[in-house]
């Protein structure tokens, strides 16, 4: 599974970058990516509410399913704080890249705007990595730090991109927890940012 | 991002209610299996045909890379910390009983 999915990811790549893509897939790629994404929660949705036992677990966490993203939250910019200290940057600046969570286009729109467009653009790379490196690490945290750690590397990107490689390494048990975390944390990347930098 | 929200909700209600024939529901697991397959394919098509992207790889890249792997790395040790702390999973019998 694995296998598939990091071949999938670096076709792509090759492809994109020789050409490989017909133009026409080129030119609506954005489109298609949201309709495969539909399709895919439509598929999960079916999933979760298919098997009962689910929307159980979700109501006998209660409250505890909001501690999922606010530590991911704390831990994210507690990660590029220390980062950007090492590298001699300003705490408000690494703390505001971790609170992209993941959400690259926003984040960096935001840091462009706010700041400078090199703090935009480091914005942008670092939440395209997290994501990226995401999708790359998903399957190992989920075998060796188990299933609530399998949710954090994704950050905001959980409710959606990284939501069906979650299912498929935890089982859809963990679904709609990592639906609501990707919710939450993506409602936190535009209240944080301006607040930090 | 609206849509994807409606697109889970209808899901979650067309499988609670049984909408589908049972043949047809054995049959999602493979479709987003294909569906994550395509979507990792097209999200690598994007990155590299965006030369931004490539162009910025060079050059800040290193430092977008460390600051991505410290802040998953600082998120799952959170999330360890906090299971530590308050037990997220509910107790195995309640898990184990049949619905």
């Amino acid at each position: 599974m694995i296998a598939l999915i990091l071949l999938s990811l670096a076709i792509g790549i090759i492809a994109g970058y020789t050409g490989l893509i017909p133009a026409g897939v080129q030119a609506n790629i954005d489109f298609l990516i949201n309709f495969a994404l539909c399709l895919l929660l439509w598929g999960i949705g079916l999933e979760i509410g298919g098997n009962r036992q689910i929307l159980r677990q979700v109501g006998s966490m209660g409250y505890r399913i909001i501690l999922l993203p606010l530590v991911v939250a704390a831990g994210s910019i507690a990660g590029t704080l220390l980062v950007g200290t090492l590298l001699g940057m300003a705490p408000g600046e690494s703390a505001a890249i971790g609170a992209g969570f993941g959400w690259y286009s926003l984040s960096g729109v935001l840091l462009a705007k706010l700041h400078s467009v090199e703090l935009g653009a480091l914005a942008f790379l670092t939440n395209v990595s997290r994501e990226t490196l995401s999708i790359i690490l998903i399957p190992l945290v989920a075998r060796y730090a188990g299933p609530f750690a399998a949710v954090a590397p994704g950050g905001a990107t959980t409710m959606d991109v990284t939501l069906p490689l979650i299912v498929k390494f935890v089982g859809s048990d963990m679904a709609l927890v990592a639906f609501f975390h990707g919710l939450v944390l993506s409602a936190l990347v535009p209240v944080l940012v301006p607040l930090l930098v | 991002m609206g849509l994807i929200f409606v697109a889970l909700l209808a899901g979650i209600a067309m499988g609670y209610l049984r909408l589908l024939p049972d043949r047809l529901f054995q049959l999602t697991g493979k479709l987003t299996t294909a569906g994550v397959m395509l979507l990792l394919f097209l999200m690598g098509g994007q990155i590299g045909s965006d030369e931004e992207i490539l162009a910025g790889l060079g050059q800040i890249g290193v430092q977008a890379v460390l600051f991505a792997l410290a802040a998953i790395i600082g998120s799952v040790l959170a999330v360890k910390a906090l299971e530590a702390m308050v037990p997220l999973k509910p107790a195995e019998e309640e898990r184990g009983r049949g619905v």
